[in-house]
């Protein structure tokens, strides 16, 4: 499978102090997409993932975890449908 | 416009790991991405690091690749002598098996991190994102 065009630019070696995934909202394609529980593919063309944002701090730092594509498919039709 | 205070990165206060423990990043070692993580580290926190884990607390190469690095098809292993004989701090940052690997001048991070002895490994855990 082709990787998906990038919603969230992120290492996704980079953790928290929770553990969970960071980025930076400035690294966003359309940081108006970018909310508490949105589903959006992060990461970069060799290492990337669906994800599941969330916070988003005052300071810009996104927290997010990963999810399987399956899970992100279940959840994104859950939030379309709520 | 005031700018935002950076957080406190929170440190476990472990000793060091012991010089042959295994250190991974998941991925390539990209010059120009480990500059641009590392500066994103230093907006967020107040100091350049890069985000690597460890063979610490009871898990091996094999359970962060499966558990942290799923997603990355390529692992970089270090040893954590070869990390601090190059002059670079590692700090147990977040949780464990967390570490950033840290120097106080951004371009002496990525240079003397990319020059460390290194392993390149394909992750047998490895999934595809879109999986």
């Amino acid at each position: 499978m082709t990787a998906p065009d990038i919603a969230l630019r992120a290492n996704l070696n980079n953790e928290d102090d929770e553990g969970r995934n960071w980025a930076l909202l400035r690294d966003a394609m359309d940081p108006a997409a970018i909310v508490e529980g949105a589903v959006v593919t992060a990461g970069t063309e060799r290492f990337w993932s669906w994800v599941r944002i969330h916070r988003i701090d005052p300071d810009g730092q996104v927290h997010f975890e990963q999810l399987d594509a399956d899970e992100a498919r279940r959840i994104s039709v859950e939030r379309r449908s709520a | 416009m005031d700018q935002p205070r950076k957080k406190r990165r929170a440190r476990r206060g472990e000793p060091l790991p012991e010089g042959g423990i295994l250190v991974v990043r998941g991925d390539l070692l990209d010059p120009d991405e480990l500059e641009s993580d590392a500066r994103d580290n230093f907006d967020v926190y107040g100091f350049y690091g890069i985000s690597v884990y460890a063979e610490v607390g009871g898990v091996d190469v094999d359970w962060i690749a499966g558990h942290k690095l799923r997603r990355a098809e390529w692992l970089v292993l270090f040893e954590v002598r070869h990390v601090l004989g190059a002059g670079l701090d590692l700090w147990d940052t977040g949780l464990s098996p967390h570490y950033d690997v840290v120097h106080a001048d951004v371009v002496e991070l990525v240079t003397r991190l990319v020059g460390c002895q290194h392993r390149l490994l394909r992750n047998v855990h490895y999934e595809e994102g879109g999986s």
